[in-house]
């Protein structure tokens, strides 16, 4: 008996052919968009006022962009100090010349260069002559000086 | 509803603007109908509508010799392109812009949502010829002669299957579990 039921209740609820005709009509009044009734808007001054404003949110995009680029190169600029200063920082200054060299350090033979000294008598005219120790021995008179090893 | 509109390009625009408004208003309740016949979804069958207007507003070609037909196919392969994309993640949901302002409470409309979205999934179910008699007989209020011209047979046949097709499509409610009270 209760088996029956079961089975005849999806029939009973099935919807007769008026209500179906009411649900119908029901759903497609709200299913119909409100904009359909209003006319078409494809005015001119419709195209004029939307290019007007892709062109003005067009502007703000660009100015970010460049603004972006600007940010970038400043980060890229700053990461480029920092890495030579960390570089520089492991061995001492020489007068400066690593920045004058464009941040990239020259090798040297001297292992002490702290004090760089002129060693061509024409490379400065006016140093040749005067002397450049405290004995008063001249640049002219050092190229003279014979080394030789001391046994 | 065939325009012969040779002269179409030959016109000014002011006057073209006026025609395509006057087939808009004659025919876009009719296009709609039709594209939602195909997608069973009305915010993207109006943009069909849209478009076809759209497309044909800025169309710079031959004559259209049948406008109704050429925004028919127009609108279309938009909804094709639209169906392979399948561009339904930014969807709104149903309804939702309209409870501002609506003097039905918030159950009473949430109901109303749920019913369109359980009878929308239940008009998807079935065939294509079921649903455009249905369609076309609710959305325009078409009489039987009036589909009989569209879908090419007897208003009688027309009557028998707008039958068949309530009957078929109380059952896939009710296999949904549908409610009407």
């Amino acid at each position: 008996m209760n088996d029956n039921s079961s089975i005849d209740e999806p029939q009973s609820k099935l919807l007769s052919d008026d209500q179906m005709d009411s649900l119908l009509r029901d759903f497609f009044r709200l299913e119909v968009p409100v904009e359909l009734k209003q006319p078409l808007q494809l005015r001119p001054s419709t195209a004029t006022t939307l290019t007007v404003v892709a062109s003005l949110a067009d502007q703000p995009t660009r100015s970010r962009s460049v603004r972006f680029v600007a940010v970038a190169a400043s980060i890229a600029a700053m990461t480029m100090a920092v890495v030579v200063a960390i570089s520089t920082g492991n061995s001492p200054p020489s007068n400066g010349s690593t920045i004058a060299n464009g941040g990239l350090n020259v090798p040297t033979n001297t292992p002490n260069n702290e004090k760089a000294m002129l060693v061509s008598p024409y490379g400065d005219s006016e140093n040749t002559t005067k002397p450049v120790s405290p004995d008063g021995v001249t640049l002219e008179e050092t190229d003279n000086i014979e080394l030789h090893p001391q046994n | 509803m065939t325009v012969a509109n040779s002269e179409q390009n030959n016109s000014s625009e002011p006057d073209r603007d006026q025609m395509i408004d006057n087939f808009y208003r004659e025919h876009s309740r009719e296009l709609w109908a039709l594209f939602y016949g195909m997608c069973s979804d009305p915010e993207r069958a109006y943009d069909a509508v849209q478009e076809s207007f759209l497309r044909f507003h800025d169309y710079k070609g031959e004559p259209v010799r049948d406008l109704r037909a050429w925004l028919l196919r127009v609108g279309q392969n938009w909804l094709r392109d639209v169906a392979r994309k399948k561009s339904n993640s930014c969807r709104l949901l149903p309804g939702l812009d309209d409870f501002a302002g609506n003097r039905n409470s918030a159950e009473d409309k949430l109901f109303l949502v749920e019913r369109q979205v359980q009878v929308r999934k239940a008009l998807n179910e079935l065939n294509d010829d079921d649903r455009k008699v249905l369609v076309m007989k609710y959305s325009m209020d078409w009489s039987a002669a009036q589909i009989a011209t569209v879908m090419d047979c007897s208003p009688a046949a027309i009557d028998m299957r707008l039958s068949r097709a309530r009957r078929r499509l109380a059952e896939i409610l009710v296999e949904q579990g549908f409610d009407n009270e």
